[in-house]
């Protein structure tokens, strides 16, 4: 039983930190907190129904071309939204207007293009159950979680090993002397909302398999959860996102089992409050000094 | 300066005149939607504006005013006017509770916290069965009466609310003018140096966001007895990005552009009802459009004179 809530947890974990690893890398590279990550989602997501359901393409290549799609809206979102205010030096706050902006607009050409009746995502492939040290675990969830911690891995070697990863991780430090350095700053900013963007289009198809439906307010949680996620772990680290989104994955289990599931929400934005008291920084940030 | 008392003076009788001219109870109930949404906008720009504090959690103090005031109304039959400054105080009160333990918070850590806690406010409306009687709401609120009066008829709501949007525009011009609203604008403009000048930083921004939070509550208790109908889907985060574009759309920090950005972007919709499904995508594109290319808002510099000008 124990074991069983264990997998759950690290299946809706591996969601959380999915959608929270691509809002992490928004900002630890422009400082900017994307209100319309929660809407990239859900693009990704109702792009996973037609080319999974309507076109009836399997699993892979609906995840690809979600994620494909995604990222280069995400990179349309940063050319038109974003790159603007920061040619202009704009407070940061002007950029999270902007996203919300942003969100506005793409959460209602889902509504218009797609209407507002919940949308069935059954799963691409056959799910079975497989024993394991005596719970049952339903192929999907393996698959969920496998696809995720893969998308993680993948993404923290392409920071680490890459040139374009160390163009990003020299942005994310110093964006002015990155740019001294040689570094094509407008467009390794644009690329690193992309990729930030996509990765939250995989997380969409994979939430959507998940719950087996997509709808017109899963962006809102999806985003709302993601936000948790990000900042119990530390706004803009990457482990950091991982890990808070294992731990609300946990807590929220954890609420469901003890409690019913109407609670499920409100454990998860006390969390991101109590953080946010005790630590700003999150668990896995730096913290940061204020200077003159 | 003459000119601009000799505009305001126009517009005030406009408003005034207006049930005479139009009788249209449908033309007034957009007119007492705008006037909910001014003193909304009004109380962002109290803390977000002035004070450069950005909370994305003000839909939570609407809520927490609402559901004040239709369930002392509902369940203990308690009066509009005394319910108005019950709300008030008691969304103050969550502000106050809210804000201080937050407030220290900067930037966009702020926002995140008070994104949070609006909707723990909205689940907690939800959820709360016994008392919120959660996703059914609660029904049968008493219309407004002021002092035995019933202020049944449209037009009679429609002058009760530009009675409290006159009072919130006189309450919140005068303390932006006071040596109170100079010490907020420093912390907007400097929160280090307004501190190192001896500017209590903590306490004044708490003191704002207090009174912040009670004038939301305050549209909401009229919100309440107006749609005689509270459920938890009006309080949501939706309603304070709603909200804060209204601000961003009259312009921050100008009591003018709050009004006149919560009166069009409130009007606009009704007007352009033929839009249907499109009018949500054209609101994203007024805020995002504004941010781009105004980013001082609509009104920008322009005055009527209801606040000192700041050089």
């Amino acid at each position: 039983m124990l074991l069983q809530q264990a997998i759950n947890a690290l299946t809706l974990g591996s969601l959380y930190a999915l959608i929270a690893i691509g809002l992490a890398i928004t900002f630890s590279i422009l400082d900017v907190v994307n209100f319309a990550q929660g809407s990239l989602v859900m693009w990704g997501a109702y792009l996973g129904v037609v080319f999974s359901v309507g076109l009836g393409l399997g699993l892979w290549a609906p995840m690809l071309g979600s994620m494909f799609l995604v990222g280069l809206l995400g990179m349309a979102l940063e050319r038109t939204a974003l790159q603007p205010l920061r040619v202009r030096n704009a407070p940061p706050i002007a950029a999270l207007l902007a996203t919300l902006g942003a969100a506005t607009i793409l959460d209602h050409l889902i509504l218009i293009v797609f209407g507002p009746e919940t949308r069935a995502f059954p799963s691409p492939f056959p799910v079975r159950m497989v024993e394991v040290a005596g719970a049952q675990i339903s192929t999907l969830e393996l698959t969920i979680t496998g696809i995720a911690l893969l998308l993680l891995v993948g993404l923290q070697a392409m920071l680490r090993r890459t040139r374009i990863g160390l163009a990003m991780r020299a942005i994310a430090q110093d964006g002015r002397v990155a740019g001294l350095m040689g570094i094509d700053t407008n467009r390794v900013v644009a690329l690193a909302f992309g990729v930030g963007a996509a990765v939250g289009g995989v997380g969409g198809v994979l939430t959507g398999i998940y719950y087996n439906s997509v709808d017109i307010s899963m962006g809102y949680s999806a985003g709302l959860k993601g936000f948790s996620a990000m900042v119990i772990g530390g706004m803009g680290s990457l482990p950091g996102a991982i890990l808070g989104g294992f731990l609300l994955g946990t807590a929220e289990t954890a609420a469901t089992a003890a409690f019913w599931s109407g609670y499920r929400d409100i454990v998860a934005f006390s969390l991101l409050i109590l953080v946010l008291i005790v630590r700003p920084s999150g668990l896995l940030g730096t913290p940061e000094i204020r200077k003159v | 300066m003459i000119r601009e008392r000799l505009v305001l003076g126009t517009l005030l009788a406009g408003a005034l005149l207006l049930p005479a001219v139009i009788r249209s109870p449908y033309v007034l109930h957009v007119a007492v939607l705008a006037g909910i949404y001014v003193i909304l906008t009004l109380s962002l720009n109290l803390v977000t504006g002035f004070c450069g504090q950005f909370s994305l959690g003000h839909a939570g103090f609407y809520g927490i005013g609402a559901y004040t005031a239709a369930l002392l109304a509902v369940n203990w039959g308690s009066p509009f006017a005394l319910n108005l400054l019950a709300s008030a105080t008691v969304a103050g009160a969550a502000g106050f509770l809210i804000g201080l333990p937050t407030l220290r918070l900067g930037g966009i850590y702020l926002a995140m916290a008070t994104l949070g806690f609006g909707e723990i406010i909205h689940l907690i409306l939800l959820n709360w069965l016994a008392v919120t009687r959660g996703p059914l709401g609660i029904p049968a609120i008493p219309g407004p009466a002021l002092l035995g009066i019933d202020l049944g008829t449209p037009a009679r709501q429609y002058y009760a609310m530009l009675a409290l949007v006159v009072i919130a525009t006189v309450v919140v011009s005068r303390l932006v003018d006071s040596s109170f609203g100079e010490a907020i604008q420093a912390i907007r403009e400097d929160e280090i140096a307004a501190e190192a000048l001896g500017v209590p930083t903590t306490r004044l921004k708490v003191v704002t966001f207090t009174l912040s939070a009670g004038l939301a509550g305050m549209a909401g208790a009229f919100f309440a007895h107006y749609a005689t109908f509270v459920s938890p889907g009006s309080f949501t985060l939706v309603e304070s990005i709603l909200v804060l574009s209204l601000l961003v759309f009259g312009g921050m920090g100008s009591v003018e552009g709050s009004i006149a950005g919560a009166v069009v972007l409130t009007v606009a919709p009704e007007v352009f009802r033929f839009l249907a499904e499109y009018r949500m995508v054209i609101y994203g594109a007024i805020l995002l459009g504004l941010i781009l290319f105004r980013p001082q808002g609509l009104l920008g510099g322009f005055s009527l004179g209801l606040t000192r000008r700041v050089a």
